[in-house]
């Protein structure tokens, strides 16, 4: 239960700091959720964004996944409760706000901002013949970028809704091998020193500790 | 214009001295000192690290021993943590009271390094802020501005006596403090011995092994954009031992911002995928079919979430030997 609807709307805006999303992440229930959806519904219909229902299954993968939240990790990793919180909250976003994003067409120029200030360095040419795919799945406009304070936020693609997203595998060996070798490169190469590491130490400690 | 740019931006900053091409600014005099103090300077200290809402305490010791750098980063809070470097190689011991080794034994880290340090695109502006006062002692403050919005920027605060880096923020465009490091107290003769960077006993070791990629290149993935000034630097197969198959990294830096692509094959679509980000940090991972094949792509970086997700939007991934 939480019934706390101020922090519930802040929330909702994007508004609320790292230990209070998780807070709400934590306390959600299914009546919040409804709220939630009433909430959203709404501020859609006032800003003429189209709207549709959330996909059914969503509900039961956001039970799914703060249960699977609540639980300790097989393993204490770097990004263990990163990784963990952000699935729930990525489930949790979607369940809230993801429909809206699905439901805009494609090539109603509804893409989001992505960067104003560009500076595009040119990419280098794709040599021809050998087998390839751009990262084309996910259009813009058809994805969520709604920051959730300073916690997570959500990118879910049509395609990905129609296969039915729910499974996700919080993998968690894989994910804090890749902070590991990330930290240990930007050490080496960024001029950062040691940042990195007090970065990794501060997440493996804060996983540690869940 | 190519610029001159050597930041140390903290506590045991690793870059070459920079080429001198044109008459350095105060700034860049100031980070030059910074940068060599924090490599040759013996010092131990404690300090607040504060990431997004919460605050860690640590404590960081540095010596010079045979020529070789040594440092010693211990969580002090909660469960203990720490990483060494030592010398060439770094050891992470995580929570569980596990141990990962990587060994840096990159030949061409030093090339990097060295055209980093001369060729660095004008993204960064550096300029002295004043005055400031961090652990009781006297600083100079300083500002390293980006020049779009693809990067975080800097704000330093250098000891005036022993030109170390006390104080660091990362901020965003708005210019709030995403990552934040401050020393409370510092020592600068601390008389640290081998022995202060023994290995702790641990319960397991293991380590991220190197995979050779064939020749052929099994698979490949390309930037199809990048924000001026980034380069790819690191590439390699590695994974941790008996755990997965093998994942290749490809790493991008304009020499202070960095992020790193993983791709790695898997066996069904039964993956997380989305976005995540904890300060700084930002987490997004896909997945991708080729052919039959299915992949996952993960970046992870330090760099605005809009930007990584527009690099993500452009990658591309190639296989040139479909038998895998």
């Amino acid at each position: 239960m939480n019934r706390d609807y101020q922090a519930l709307s802040a929330f909702l805006d994007g508004e609320t700091n790292e230990l209070e999303t998780r807070r709400v992440l934590r306390d959600l229930d299914q009546a919040d959720i409804a709220t939630l959806g009433r909430w959203q519904l709404a501020s859609d219909t006032l800003r003429g964004h189209a709207s549709r229902e959330v996909p059914p299954a969503f509900n039961a993968r956001l039970s799914a996944a703060l249960a699977a939240e609540a639980k300790p990790a097989r393993r204490s990793g770097v990004m263990g409760g990163f990784a963990r919180a952000a699935v729930a909250a990525s489930v949790a976003a979607a369940t809230v706000i993801g429909w809206q994003y699905w439901s805009v067409p494609a090539g109603t120029g509804a893409t989001p901002t992505l960067a104003a200030n560009d500076g595009v360095a040119p990419a280098g040419a794709v040599p021809a013949g050998a087998a390839a795919i751009g990262a084309t799945p996910m259009a813009a406009e058809q994805r969520l970028t709604r920051p959730f304070g300073e916690t997570s936020l959500v990118a879910q693609s049509a395609r990905q809704g129609e296969r039915a997203t729910g499974t996700v595998n919080t993998a968690q060996p894989r994910v804090n091998a890749m902070m590991l070798r990330h930290s240990e490169f930007t050490a080496r190469h960024s001029s950062q020193g040691m940042m990195p590491y007090a970065r990794l130490v501060s997440m493996d400690a804060r996983n540690g500790a869940r | 214009m190519m610029r001159i740019l050597a930041l140390g931006l903290t506590l045991a900053a690793p870059l070459v001295a920079p080429v001198a091409n044109a008459e350095p600014t105060p700034a860049q005099t100031l980070l030059e000192q910074m940068t060599e103090a924090s490599r040759q300077l013996e010092y131990q200290g404690r300090f607040l690290y504060q990431l997004g809402g919460e605050v860690s305490t640590m404590e960081l010791s540095h010596a010079v021993i045979d020529g070789k750098q040594y440092r010693r980063l211990t969580h002090l809070d909660g469960r203990l943590v720490e990483v060494l470097q030592l010398g060439d190689e770094v050891v992470c011991l995580h929570p569980n009271g596990t141990l990962t080794r990587i060994n840096d034994n990159d030949t061409g880290l030093l090339a990097f390094r060295e055209r980093l340090s001369s060729s660095i695109p004008e993204q960064y502006n550096v300029l002295v802020d004043g005055d400031g006062r961090v652990a009781g002692r006297a600083t100079t403050r300083m500002r390293v501005a980006p020049l779009d919005n693809h990067r975080y920027g800097y704000r330093l605060w250098v000891d005036r006596d022993s030109s170390l880096l006390l104080k660091s923020e990362m901020v965003d465009a708005s210019g709030l403090a995403v990552e934040r490091i401050e020393f409370v107290s510092l020592d600068l003769e601390p008389d640290l011995q081998r022995s202060d960077f023994q290995l702790p006993r641990v319960i397991a070791e293991r380590s991220l092994e190197t995979v050779p990629a064939p020749a052929s290149g099994r698979l490949r993935m390309e930037a199809g954009w990048l924000p001026s000034g980034f380069e790819a630097a690191d590439r390699d197969w590695r994974r941790v031992a008996d755990m997965r198959h093998p994942v290749t990294a490809q790493s991008y830096t304009d020499g202070l911002a960095t992020f790193t692509l993983f791709v790695e094959r898997v066996q069904s679509d039964q993956v997380e995928e989305g976005v995540s980000r904890v300060g700084p940090t930002v987490a997004i991972s896909r997945v991708q079919t080729l052919g039959e094949r299915i992949y996952l792509m993960t970046l992870v970086g330090e760099i605005p979430q809009p930007t990584a997700e527009r690099i993500m939007e452009a990658v591309v991934i190639r296989a040139t030997d479909t038998r895998q």
